[in-house]
C-alpha cells in the first residue's frame, strides 16, 4: 500500500476539494465585480467631475453677468484661492484666443476635447502632479472662452481604495473559505476513514467491528453509518449461526470417527488375525484416515476464513520458509525426475503472518506442481519484491489448467477431470485461497506457455 | 512407565488405557479435570495425557494448574481438530506436545515415549552413539564403524533426531514436525524420500540395517 501524507489525503477529501473550487469561483466572481466596479466608478466620477465643473462655470457666469469681466477675474481669483496643488486648472481666453487669466499658460487642445495629460499642459507655476490627467470642460462667456479642469487625482484615489478593499476582501475570504473547508474536510474525512476502517476490519474477518456513531450526528453520513452497522450485525448473525453448525457437526462427528479408528486399530492388535483380514483392516483404516484428513481440511479452511489465527500473527521471513521448502522438496523432485529450481531476489521479504499457515500454503502450491507435472518437468520457485509486497511464484511446464477452469479450481472439492485418478481431496487450492485471504494476499493462476504459473501477491489486497 | 490419562469420553479413555496397559505401562484414568488435578498432585507420573474439553476443569486450566503447582511432568495435550489455535494455546499453557483427535494409537504411544525420554537438561552431549554409528555434533561428522559418511545438512538433522530417539518409534508426523517444522500433512512423500536417501548412505554400504520401518506406525533407529 502506497503511503500518503496527511496533506495529500486531506486535499483528496471531498469537502476540501469543494472549498477549493469555491475559492476559485469566488476569485472569478471577484475579478468580474472588480472590473464592473472600476468601470462604474470611473464613469460616475467623471460624470460627477463634469457636474462640478458646470456648477463652477455657472457661478462664474453669474459673476460675469452681474459685474462684467472685472467681476469674472475677481471670481477666478477666488476660484484660484480654493485651488490646492493645481488639482484644478482654469484658463480664460478672449475672442482672439489671448490668455486673460488662468493658472496654466496654454492647453494643447481645442475646446471639444475634455481630457488632457499632465505633460501636455503648460502650467503657469510649478506643478509636480505628474501622475494625473485632467478632465476639462470649456464654456462660452460673452465671446470669451473659459476652460475649467479638475485633476483625476480623486478618481485614482477612489479606484485605488476600491481595488484595495476588494483585494483585501478576496484574500480574507479565500483564507476563511479554505480554512473552514479544511476543518470541515478533516471532520468528514475522519468519519469516512472510520467507516472504511470498520469495513476493512469486517472484510478481514472481524465481524464485531462497528462504525462509531457520535451522538450529535444525524446527517446523511450518520444515517449511512447506522445502516452499515445494521448490515454488519446481520452478517455477524449469519456467520455465527453457520459457524455454530460447523462446530456442531465437527463435534458430533469427531467422537464416532475416533471410535471407528480405535476399533479398527484394536482388531489389528490381536495376534491371531488371518493375513487377508489384516490387509482389509489396513485398507479400512486408510479410508478412515482419508475421511479424517478431508474433514480436517474442511474445518481448517472454515476456521481460517473466520480469521481465527489473526491474533497469533508474527513477523515471518518468507525467505526462511522458502529455504525450508527447498530442504524438504528438492529431494522429492529429484526422485521424480523433475528439475526444481529455487531463487530468492534480495528484497524485504518479511510480512506479518502465521508461519505455519504460510508454510502450508507455499508447500501446497509447490506440491501441486510436483504432483501434476510428469517428468522431466521444470519447476521454478521464486520469491521477489512486487509493487505492494513480496511475490511468491511457482511456474512449471506441465499440463497447466485450461483458462475456463482456472477460477473453478479454488472451489471446494473441485477437481479437474484428468486429476480425478490421482489421490487428493480437491481442497488444496481452497486452503491456499483461505490462507492467502487471511494474509491479504492475492492468488493468481496464469498460463506459463506451456504450463501453469501460480503467484501469491502479498499486500495486494491491503 | 506410569501414565495419567484425563479424558471424559469413556470409549476413548478405555481404548487408550487398555492399549497402554497392553504395552506394559501403569495407567491411572480420570474422567474430569478436578480429579485429574488431584491425581497429578498426589502421584509421581512419568507422563500425563490431558484432553482439551473436560468437565469441571477444562484441559487448558488443568495444564496451568498443574504447572502452577510446580509439577514438571511432561504433558501431552489432546485437542479437537476444530480448534486450530489449540496447539499454540496448549504449548503456551505449559504442555510439551500436542495431538489432534482423532489420532491413531501408534501416534499417541510414539509421542508419549518421546516425551518420557527427554532428559532433564543435563550436560549437553557432543557425541551420539548407536551401535557402530557415531555422530559428532560439534564437528558435524558421522561415521559408521569408523567409515566417514557424507551427509547433507537436512540428512544430518534427520539422522540426529533418529539417533536422539534411538530405540523409539518415530511417526511420519513427528519427523515432519521435528526436522522440517511442518505442521501439516504433505501430499508428496517427503519423509519416505529422505529416509530412503539416508538409508542409502547409512545402511546400504554396511552389513546390518539400523533404520527400521515399523509397519503402520513409522520408523525406528536401533541395532
Amino acid at each position: 500500500m502506497a503511503k500518503t501524507s496527511v496533506l495529500q489525503r486531506l486535499f483528496r477529501s471531498t469537502s476540501v476539494q469543494l472549498s477549493l473550487r469555491f475559492a476559485l469561483l469566488y476569485a472569478l466572481v471577484s475579478a468580474v465585480v472588480f472590473v464592473a466596479a472600476y468601470k462604474l466608478a470611473d464613469y460616475e466620477t467623471t460624470h460627477w467631475i463634469h457636474e462640478q465643473l458646470e456648477a463652477d462655470a455657472q457661478a462664474l457666469q453669474q459673476e460675469f453677468a452681474s459685474n462684467g469681466l472685472e467681476g469674472l477675474l475677481n471670481g477666478l481669483k477666488a476660484y484660484e484661492a480654493f485651488n490646492f496643488e493645481n488639482h484644478r486648472i482654469y484658463l480664460l481666453l478672449d475672442a482672439d484666443g489671448q490668455r486673460l487669466a488662468g493658472n496654466v499658460l496654454s492647453l494643447p487642445l481645442d475646446l471639444e476635447v475634455s481630457y488632457a495629460d499632465w505633460a501636455d499642459i503648460l502650467f503657469a507655476g510649478p506643478n509636480d502632479n505628474e501622475a494625473f490627467g485632467y478632465v476639462l470642460q470649456g464654456f462660452d462667456l460673452g465671446g470669451n472662452r473659459l476652460i475649467l479642469g479638475t485633476s483625476t487625482y480623486f478618481l485614482l484615489e477612489l479606484l485605488e481604495g476600491l481595488s484595495g478593499g476588494l483585494l483585501l476582501g478576496f484574500v480574507f475570504l479565500v483564507f476563511i473559505g479554505l480554512g473552514a473547508g479544511i476543518v470541515v474536510g478533516q471532520r468528514t474525512e475522519r468519519r469516512v476513514r472510520e467507516v472504511s476502517k470498520t469495513l476493512q476490519a469486517v472484510a478481514s474477518g472481524d465481524l464485531t467491528a462497528r462504525v462509531a456513531l457520535g451522538q450529535a450526528d444525524s446527517d446523511d453520513l450518520a444515517r449511512l453509518s447506522a445502516e452499515i452497522n445494521r448490515t454488519i450485525g446481520q452478517l455477524q448473525k449469519l456467520v455465527e449461526s453457520q459457524k455454530q453448525i460447523t462446530a456442531d457437526i465437527a463435534h458430533d462427528l469427531r467422537t464416532p470417527m475416533q471410535r471407528l479408528r480405535q476399533r479398527l486399530e484394536a482388531i489389528t492388535q490381536s495376534s491371531d488375525l488371518p493375513e487377508r483380514i489384516g490387509l482389509e483392516i489396513d485398507t479400512a483404516i486408510a479410508a478412515v484416515e482419508e475421511l479424517i484428513e478431508t474433514f480436517h481440511a474442511l474445518l481448517r479452511i472454515s476456521q481460517i476464513e473466520a480469521g481465527a489465527r489473526k491474533e497469533s500473527f508474527t513477523a515471518v521471513n518468507l525467505a526462511t520458509v522458502l529455504a525450508r521448502l527447498e530442504d524438504a522438496f528438492s529431494a522429492v523432485a529429484e526422485e521424480n525426475g523433475q528439475t526444481l529450481r529455487f531463487s530468492v531476489r534480495p528484497a524485504p521479504l518479511t510480512i506479518a503472518g502465521d508461519q505455519q499457515l504460510l508454510t502450508q500454503m507455499m508447500a501446497n502450491i509447490l506440491e501441486n506442481a510436483l504432483r501434476h507435472c510428469p517428468s522431466p518437468a521444470h519447476i521454478d520457485v521464486t520469491l521477489s519484491a512486487g509493487q505492494e509486497g513480496p511475490v511468491f511464484m511457482v511456474s512449471d511446464d506441465g499440463p497447466g489448467i485450461p483458462q475456463a477452469e482456472r477460477e473453478k479450481v479454488f472451489r471446494r472439492f473441485y477437481r479437474l477431470d484428468k486429476s480425478r485418478t490421482t489421490p487428493g481431496n480437491g481442497l488444496g487450492l481452497s486452503l491456499v485461497q483461505a490462507i492467502a485471504d487471511l494474509h491479504a494476499a492475492e492468488v493468481s493462476l496464469s498460463d506459463n506457455a506451456p504450463g501453469l504459473r501460480v503467484a501469491v501477491l502479498f499486500g495486494a489486497r491491503a | 512407565m506410569r501414565v495419567l490419562v484425563v479424558e471424559d469420553d469413556r470409549e476413548t479413555a478405555d481404548y487408550i488405557t487398555s492399549s497402554l496397559k497392553a504395552q506394559g505401562h501403569v495407567v491411572d484414568h480420570c474422567a474430569n479435570g478436578r480429579d485429574g488435578f488431584l491425581n497429578a498432585l498426589d502421584n509421581d507420573y512419568d507422563v500425563m495425557v490431558f484432553d482439551r474439553m473436560l468437565p469441571e476443569l477444562d484441559g487448558l486450566t488443568l495444564i496451568r494448574s498443574v504447572r502452577g503447582a510446580g509439577i514438571e511432568t511432561p504433558i501431552l495435550f489432546l485437542s479437537a481438530m476444530d480448534g486450530i489455535n489449540d496447539r499454540v494455546e496448549g504449548l503456551q499453557a505449559g504442555s510439551d506436545d500436542y495431538l489432534v483427535k482423532p489420532f491413531s494409537f501408534h501416534e499417541l504411544s510414539a509421542r508419549l515415549a518421546a516425551l518420557t525420554r527427554r532428559p532433564p537438561l543435563k550436560t549437553e552431549e557432543t557425541v551420539l552413539r548407536v551401535v557402530g554409528l557415531e555422530m559428532n555434533l560439534i564437528r558435524r561428522t558421522v561415521t559408521r564403524n569408523g567409515t566417514l559418511i557424507d551427509l547433507q545438512p537436512r540428512e544430518f538433522r534427520l539422522l540426529e533426531y533418529l539417533m536422539r530417539n534411538a530405540g523409539r518409534v518415530l511417526t511420519r508426523t513427528m519427523l515432519l514436525e521435528a526436522v522440517w517444522d511442518f505442521h501439516f500433512d504433505p501430499k508428496t512423500n517427503v519423509v519416505e524420500t529422505h529416509i530412503s536417501r539416508l538409508r542409502n548412505k547409512v545402511d546400504k554400504p554396511f552389513e546390518a540395517d539400523l533404520i527400521h520401518t515399523v509397519r503402520g506406525a513409522g520408523y525406528s533407529l536401533h541395532g
